[in-house]
């Protein structure tokens, strides 16, 4: 029985693990290892075979894990030991301790016997067994086997091989299913020890079961063939894990599989109706005006999807009420906020520069960088197109209607092209609808819970009873406020309700107000209509009584076709639709009637009561509220439609305005519109264009039409630095008198920087006239727009603003004014709210302008400033102020005075020359000089950031290192040749201008010696020194023999800026001081820096010391010596200071002026070459005298380098390179000669110096003058010479050589060598002498210009700024070097070995001689402009203004002397020496320039004048001549002569002035003063 | 202090020097300066605008400019207060020169001494424009270096650290006081 029970309980053990096992095949297939299914029946059959190869059926259930099988044996074990019990028992004790772990149960070492299980351990065995299994089905398969490996947990069998225990297994298995009796000793013992031999016959037979007998034999027989070392230390360890083949299903089963487990949404859409609520109707918020925000972008497939899955959890909650999904806005920007780092480069902000060597500019006035930097370039086109007049006096009546008409159309037009009345009533409609909708909602919606406030409020009333009794004394009151009650809670209870009533509400009011806009617009529409077709009928009824037309503007009016029925239907529709609104209106405003009602009523009633019934004051009865009586409402609904709309049976019209009236002509017209049409014909329209204030066109007036429109047609294109705000137009109509009015202004925008030619439309621009004057109206057509840039392509305009591109956006896109995304363009957009509000809120500050310091006085009021200012601006006035007050009071006016004097000067000098006519002479050349000095500020202006170049050397003084080259030299110094008695000049260091800050700047003269003095001829004279009374005759005697006859004793004299320092005494006509002079330089204001403007004069005069002998008494003349010492101008040498600032010194022999009469001396001729070898040098027959000094600053001025700017040129650049090449190659070769290939003129442009050079037609005066051709040359020099000469030194403030053209050198009357040599050079040109400009060095000027003239007897060079000329061969010229020539047409540069004009052939064709600039490879450029005018201009000199000038610089020089003899206090004149002289003079001046005048003959003439005079008077007296330059120069001259330093008591005076005239305002003056001795 | 009567504006002065520059990969420097103003500010003396020697420091890494700045502001209204604008430039061995940096600081505003670092940046180029530079030399530079002080476009640029030119500036204020304005 019990083996029967234990197998069946095996079986079912058996069963249990069969499922468990197949359904890990199941869940181990649904991991996915697919297998053919045929592949996994074969796999499983294979180890079932096996199985059934190596063991009975029964023990293949417990195959799949070991350690089942393993703990199964163990408890089996257990419980045998537990049933047998006795602790003595070597068995029992292994059992017990094998529970906790087997792990040592290996050592235990046998006797093991094998024992019996009880009844007790059987049934405990199962018990274990059954929870084993449990446990095997639950772990997996392969886990557990594995597991059985790892864990230490494992008993003995583990050890021993698989068939071993599967074999003792059995046997037990059959031992205990066989037997009541329990194993044996030996059986226990074999159990665990014996090896089994394999019964094979008894596998094969193992299908059947074996009987319990035969097992227990079996067990019993092999009992003692296993050992303990086999036992223990078995190594044949077979696989103890197998492969099981995963259950794979076919795709179709697992579809049908997941289909049960899974939930696929499809990707369908699905039908709005089904997103929605039940009954629900989709509404979309962006027709009812609400902002919708943009949905991020979803493929569909996937939104539908979603959709879908949600619905199939019937969540509606994620639908709004259009049916869309709700869904936040898209977050994503259009716009990707950081670059790429790979986009840098493209980016504009950036450009690569390539390092170079040129350093930025320096701080210039603008910091200049890139080209962006550079002012924008911008060109503003401005095509104008039409002017059409719509009022304007010179209207007919007819044109007047016809213009009313043509309004009224063009408005017409407008509504009905903008359909206004037709989209207000379609968003009416829209309105409506969406309220119908929000009411059906409404009403569906309250349905539902309804019933639910119903309830409530049920209870709610329950409650109320239940107090009821409590409060018995307000029963009354609650009964009647239970309504009220009601409604109350229905509000606070349903807050969606509210929302919604609210709505309804909001549409309410918009419906009301959409259709009060349409029902003004459609009235208008409508009365537009009418007023056209009115105008038309008045138009023409006007043309009938006028009997002509001039205007050809006809109304066409056509009938739209219109469909009757739906309009009919449409109509009834909006007064149903209006009518209903009317109710509701009516209805809600009557519940607070109502209430209003019952309020006054319950009032009127208290007071009834208590004035009792028919009291006066009582007043009437208050009326209940009307009732709504629709057929009323509906007749004011339809009559006022009527009025505004079109009824549904009136014909639809549309008007068409044509030109083809015909017009009457002019000869059937009466009178007055004749007239008028001529007046018209003559009007002609222009249109002026202001850009900034300023003009910048002025379109040709162009006739009107007779319909009163001007075309214009004219564009205009206009290059802008910056951005204009606006333009402004001004429509000017030209009179018929040349009169120009401004009929209106107009301003246009300007436009959006993105508007091309392409792109801009003409627009019409309404204007109307503004001030008075005859009204006038009208449009202007116009296009504005950039221009583009042909190279590049980019549009010529300024960089768009972004607030203006922002509201332009804002114009375009409409945005809405909801959307947050939106903010910052509606930000910039005009709110009309507050513009109706009438602006109440603060205007927005301007930026800059912060209004804190309102009331602030302007910076440019304050005097301080202002001087701190003009300071820093370097106004001349204002330059040497170093210390500018702190306080407004205390900055001196007068500082200011100067300065505004001066300005005004300016400006009355700029407002022109003829307004200063009318004053003499002195004004002109006023106004001459103050166009000097505008020159000279705009030069300067241009240079001064130039000027601030500085060299090293004026920075650092590096004082050079010995080296061996200086030492040696040094050491070669001591070796060589001294010559005491021949000292050379030492060169000396000269420093830079910095460093002379604060020194004395000295100006050192060294007179040498001078020669061919000219001597007393006033024997007289001569005789008050030394004739002494007879006593002394053999000392006289003595006298004569040992010295010479004491003809002239001169001495030097050093004038400069009015200090005075003289040497010795010399005596004889030859005279020789070796002396130095020295006097200090006065600096400008400014300091050394602008010593170079400093434009005084250095005077070197020859003067005679005359001693005059005092002594009255005779007697006396042995004892006392009583002498004065009287002194007599001889001669001078001018050098302008800024000679020897850019030269550094002067040095050489010098000619002297020496007026051609000397009243009272005479050149000794005979006493030349007798005294003086020197003399040998000079040329015979030449006059004059001579002196050798030597003149410098000290300390040693650096002079500033002249800047080479590259300048902007009217030369190629290529020509220009050539010149620069050519240029430093002659310098190279020949340095210290003088060449220029490219100057400078006054605007600042170089230019090639042969332009320069063209023939003048000189003044006709002067070519009338004189018919020998000779005298005309020389004439023509003297006329040259006369002209002022002024250094560019100091009069363009700079280092800079600037070639004024002959025009602006006549009109300034002032220019330097150059200019001189230039206008000469092209004089002689026209007259047909071959003339070459010649440029070198010479003295005392230093780099000089003289002109060649190459004639067939000899060839001449003209010193410019005398007017005199010398042969070429002269060996002793003023002319030095000679560094190039050049004509029109070429440069020549000197190659020759010498450069003195005496030593070098002329001859320019010699190639060895004289190297071209342009050469037949580098050919001169074909058409070579002259920069020179055509003819000159010459303004006629106004004689009779030349004599009052000369008789008012008469009366200012004898002031003047007399102011200079402030000591002696009186200045006796001697008028008829001062007559005498005045006859003189102009033979003096013509003397000049006639060679045929000769010195004799001057003497001849002065004795025959002052015959009389010398016969009491010893005349001593000096012709002056100085070219004009100014009055203050003639003073400065006449103070060098030092005439007024006669201390004689008995001295009398005589001046004469003369002025000969010459062409263009050029005088010669000749100042003669002399100072007379009466003879004793 | 004695005010007087006279209606003068209130007065800025600065005064003070672009002292050096360090932290710079190269040595040899020098800078552009100028002064940024609102419209309020009017100027009366003095340079708004100039430029250092350049700077080649034998000892030290440091470039000493020292250079002397000067000017003098009469004011209507604080908006706009100057802000000093720099421009870094460095010379090579070749005697050529590339931009170093840009970069601004706002001038004090209170009286006194004060001694300002102003950080210089210069923009990235793309990554061939950085081995151009590190070869050739050159470097992108601003098209409009107005961006350097308005905030307008700056974010565009890619910029890396520099240097720091050291300022020290003295600020003298006049009037302020009537104007109310307290410091």
């Amino acid at each position: 029985m019990k083996s029967v029970s234990w197998n069946h309980r095996a079986a079912v053990t058996q069963k249990s693990i069969d499922e468990s096992e197949s359904m890990l095949d199941q869940i181990r297939s649904r991991r996915g290892r697919r297998r053919e299914a045929g592949s996994q029946d074969e796999s499983q059959s294979r180890s079932v075979q096996h199985d059934d190869t190596s063991e009975p059926d029964e023990t293949l259930t417990f195959r799949p894990s070991d350690s089942v099988r393993a703990d199964v044996t163990d408890d089996v074990t257990d419980a045998a030991g537990g049933g047998e019990g006795g602790p003595s028992s070597p068995a029992g004790r292994l059992g017990k301790p094998d529970r906790g772990g087997g792990g040592d149960s290996p050592r235990a070492p046998p006797p093991l016997a094998p024992r019996r299980l009880s009844a007790a351990g059987q049934e405990t065995f199962r018990s274990q067994l059954k929870k084993r299994l449990s446990l095997a089905e639950i772990k997996g398969h392969g886990r557990a086997a594995r597991r059985s490996r790892a864990q230490p947990r494992t008993s003995r069998f583990d050890t021993l091989r698989e068939g071993g225990t599967s074999r003792a297994y059995e046997d037990y298995m059959r031992a205990t299913a066989a037997g009541r009796t329990g194993p044996s000793s030996v059986q226990a013992y074999d159990f665990f020890c014996r090896i089994w031999e394999d019964p094979p016959s008894e596998r094969r037979a193992a299908t059947a079961p074996a009987t319990p007998r035969e097992a227990g034999e079996e067990t019993s027989g092999a009992a003692e063939s296993l050992s303990l070392s086999e036992l223990l230390g078995g190594e044949q360890l077979g696989p103890v894990t197998r492969h099981v083949a995963p259950m794979i299903l076919s795709r179709k089963a697992q579809l049908a599989r997941e289909a049960d487990i899974y939930f696929a949404p499809s990707p369908i859409p699905i039908p709005p109706e089904e997103r929605l609520p039940a009954g629900g109707q989709a509404r979309d918020p962006a027709e009812d005006g609400i902002y919708v925000p943009r949905r991020p972008h979803l493929a569909g497939r996937n939104l539908h999807k979603l959709e879908n899955r949600l619905l199939h959890s019937s969540d509606r909650s994620w639908f709004g009420e259009d049916g869309q999904l709700l869904c936040l806005p898209d977050p994503l920007l259009s716009r990707p906020r950081h670059r790429d780092y790979r986009d840098v480069s493209e980016d504009a902000l950036t450009d690569y520069l390539p390092a170079s060597m040129e350093a930025p500019r320096p701080a210039d006035p603008e910091p200049t960088v890139s080209a962006a930097d550079q002012p924008q370039q911008l060109q503003l086109h401005v095509h104008l197109v039409a002017v059409r007049l719509t009022e304007h006096p010179l209207f007919s009546k007819e044109h007047r209607a016809a213009a009313g008409l043509e309004q009224l159309h063009r408005e017409y037009t407008a509504m009905v092209d903008d359909d206004t009345v037709n989209r207000l009533t379609q968003r009416l409609w829209a309105v409506r609808r969406a309220r119908d909708g929000v009411l059906s909602a409404a009403l569906q919606l309250p349905s539902a819970d309804h019933g639910d406030h119903t309830a409530d409020r049920g209870d709610h009333t329950g409650d109320h009873g239940d107090h009821t009794g409590d409060r018995g004394d307000h029963t009354g009151d609650r009964g009647d406020h239970t309504g009220d009650r009601a409604d109350h809670g229905d509000h606070t209870g349903d807050g969606a309700e509210q929302v919604q009533r609210r709505r309804i509400d909001d549409y309410t009011t918009s419906i009301q107000r959409l259709r009060e806009q349409r029902d003004a617009a459609a009235a208008q529409q409508r009365r537009l209509c009418r007023s056209i077709l009115r105008r038309w009928r008045e138009l023409k009824v006007l043309r009938e009584d006028q009997g002509f037309s001039s205007t050809p503007l006809r109304l066409a009016v056509r009938e739209l076709p219109s469909d009757h029925g739906q309009e009919t239907e449409l109509w009834q529709r909006e007064l149903r639709a209006e009518l209903e609104e009317l109710r509701t209106e009516h209805d809600r405003s009557k519940q607070h009637q109502d209430a209003e009602y019952r309020q006054q009523l319950s009032e009127w009633r208290d007071r009834r009561r208590q004035l009792g019934s028919d009291s006066d004051q009582l007043g009437p009865r208050p009326q209940p509220p009307a009732e709504f009586d629709p057929q009323q409402v509906l007749a004011d609904i339809e009559a006022r439609a009527t009025g505004n709309r079109r009824p549904p049976g009136e014909p639809k019209l549309a008007f068409d305005l044509l030109d083809t009236h015909p017009i009457t002509a002019t000869a059937d017209c009466p009178k007055p519109e004749q007239q008028r049409r001529q007046a018209v014909s003559r009007c002609q329209l222009s249109v002026r264009t202001l850009i900034g204030g300023r003009e910048v066109s002025h379109t040709r007036p162009q006739p009107l039409s007779q319909q009163l429109v001007s075309e214009l047609h004219q564009q205009l294109a206009v290059r802008l630095r910056a951005a204009p705000e606006a333009l402004q137009l001004e429509v000017c109509e030209e009179g018929t008198r040349r009169s120009t009015r401004t009929l209106a202004k107009l301003r246009l925008p300007a436009p959006a920087s993105h508007v091309t030619e392409r792109t801009a439309l003409p627009e019409w621009t309404a204007f109307s006239a503004a001030g008075s004057g005859p009204a006038a109206r009208g449009r202007l057509q116009a296009a504005l727009y950039w221009g583009v840039d042909e190279e590049t392509g980019s549009v010529l305009a300024p960089p768009a603003d972004p607030t203006a591109e922002g509201a332009a956006a804002a114009e375009l896109a409409a945005p809405d004014p909801n959307d947050p995304a939106d903010a910052s363009l509606t930000a910039n957009m005009p709110d009309p709210c507050a513009a109706a509000e009438g602006g109440d809120r603060p205007a927005p500050l301007r930026p800059g302008c912060d209004g804190f310091l309102t009331g602030a006085p302007d910076p440019a009021d304050s005097a301080r400033c202002r001087l701190l200012r003009l300071r820093d601006a370097g106004v001349p006035e204002f330059r040497h102020v170093t210390m500018a007050p702190l306080r407004d009071q205390q900055v001196p006016q007068q500082l200011f005075t100067a300065y505004q004097k001066r300005l005004e000067a300016q400006s009355a000098a700029g407002a022109g020359a003829e307004e200063a006519g009318g004053d003499g002479g002195e004004s002109a050349r006023r106004s001459v000089l103050q166009y000097q000095l505008r020159i000279k500020e705009m030069v300067a202006r241009r240079l001064r950031a130039a000027q601030k170049h500085k060299r090293l050397e004026d920075m650092v003084r590096e004082d050079e290192v010995p080296d061996i080259g200086t030492i040696g030299s040094v050491f070669g110094s001591l070796l060589s040749v001294r010559r005491p008695l021949n000292p050379p000049r030492k060169q000396k260091q000269s420093r830079p201008l910095v460093d002379l800050q604060g020194q004395e700047l000295q100006l050192l003269c060294h007179v040498v010696r001078a020669f061919n003095v000219p001597v007393r001829r006033d024997t007289d004279a001569v005789r008050t020194d030394y004739s002494r009374p007879a006593p002394a005759a053999q000392a006289t005697v003595a006298q004569s023999s040992l010295l010479p006859k004491v003809s002239v004793r001169p001495f030097m004299e050093l004038t400069f800026q009015r200090q005075t320092v003289r040497s010795n005494v010399a005596q004889g006509p030859n005279p020789t001081w070796n002396q130095d002079l020295k006097l200090p330089v006065t600096l400008p204001p400014q300091g050394v820096a602008d010593l170079h403007s400093l434009d005084d004069v250095i005077h070197l005069s020859l003067q005679d010391e005359v001693l005059v002998d005092l002594l009255d008494d005779d007697r006396l003349q042995d004892t006392n010596v009583h002498q004065r010492i009287e002194r007599r101008w001889l001669a001078e040498l001018t050098v302008p200071f800024s000679t020897l600032y850019i030269n550094g010194r002067v040095e050489g022999t010098f000619r002297l002026n020496t007026p051609p009469l000397l009243i009272g001396y005479e050149c000794d001729v005979t006493a030349r070459g007798t005294l003086f070898h020197l003399t040998e040098s000079l040329p015979t027959g030449q006059t004059g005298t001579y002196v050798t000094v030597f003149i410098t600053l000290e300390p040693p001025v650096n002079v500033p380098p002249t800047v080479q700017e590259h300048l902007e040129s009217m030369e190629t650049e290529k020509l220009l390179s050539h010149c620069e090449l050519w240029t430093r190659a002659f310098r190279r070769d020949y340095p210290g000669r003088r060449v220029r290939c490219t100057v400078l003129d006054v605007t600042g442009r170089s230019a090639l110096v042969c332009r320069y050079i063209r023939p003048l037609r000189p003044p006709d005066a002067l070519l009338a003058a004189c018919s020998n051709e000779e005298d005309q040359a020389l004439l023509i020099a003297r006329f040259v010479s006369l002209i002022p000469n002024v250094s560019d030194v100091n009069f363009f403030s700079g280092m800079y050589d600037l070639w004024t053209t002959c025009q602006e050198f006549l009109d300034m009357q002032a220019g330097d060598e150059e200019e001189h040599a230039i206008l000469l050079c092209n004089f002689f040109l026209y007259l047909g002498k071959r003339a070459y400009l010649v440029l070198g060095s010479g003295i005392p000027e230093g780099l000089t210009a003289y002109v060649l003239t190459d004639e067939a007897t000899n060839r001449w060079l003209w010193n410019p700024c005398t007017g005199q000329r010398s042969s070429a061969a002269e060996s002793y010229s003023s002319l030095l070097s000679v560094g190039c020539l050049i004509n029109a047409e070429n440069v020549w540069a000197n190659t020759q070995v010498y450069a003195q004009p005496s030593c070098i052939s002329f001859d320019v064709n010699l190639v060895g001689d004289w190297r071209p600039l342009f050469t037949a490879r580098q050919p001169a450029p074909t058409e070579m402009a002259s920069v020179q005018a055509e003819t000159l201009r010459y303004s006629v000199t106004d004689t009779a203004r030349v004599r009052t000038d000369a008789e008012r610089l008469e009366r200012r020089l004898r002031d003047h002397l007399q102011n200079w003899r402030q000591r002696t206090n009186w200045t006796p004149w001697n008028r008829p020496c001062s007559d005498a002289l005045r006859r003189m003079l102009p033979l003096l001046e013509r003397s000049t320039f006639t060679p045929a005048i000769s010195g004799a003959q001057l003497a001849d003439e002065q004795t025959r004048l002052l015959a009389n005079i010398h016969a009491t008077y010893k005349v001593c007296g000096v012709p002056l001549n100085v070219p004009q330059h100014s009055q203050e120069a003639m003073v400065e001259a006449l103070f060098a002569l030092g005439v007024h330093r006669n201390d004689s008591r008995e001295a009398e005076f005589a001046l004469a002035v003369h002025m000969e005239p010459y062409p263009s305002n050029i005088v010669a003056v000749w100042v003669c003063v002399a100072a007379l001795t009466r003879r004793r | 202090m004695v005010r007087g009567k006279d209606s003068s504006s209130a007065e800025v002065h600065f005064i003070g020097q672009i002292v050096s520059g360090s932290g710079f990969s190269d040595s040899q420097l020098f800078c552009r300066w100028s002064i940024q103003t609102g419209g309020a500010w009017h100027h009366v003396e003095g340079l708004k605008e100039g430029q250092t020697h350049a700077d080649c420091p034998q000892l030290g890494q440091a470039a000493i400019w020292c250079h002397p700045v000067d000017v003098h502001y009469t004011i209507k209204g604080i908006t706009g207060w100057p802000k000093l604008v720099v421009q870094v430039y460095s010379l090579d061995g070749f005697g050529r020169f590339d931009i170093c940096g840009y970069g601004f600081c706002n001038l004090p505003s209170s009286p006194g001494a004060h001694s300002i670092d102003c950080v210089i940046w210069r923009p990235t180029g793309s990554l061939r424009d950085e081995f151009r530079q590190q070869f050739v030399g050159g470097g992108p530079q601003l098209r409009d270096p107005q961006l350097v002080y308005t905030s307008l476009d700056r974010y565009r640029i890619q910029t890396t650290a520099m240097g720091t030119v050291h300022v020290q500036i003295s600020v003298i204020l006049r009037n302020f006081a009537r104007y109310g304005i307290e410091y």
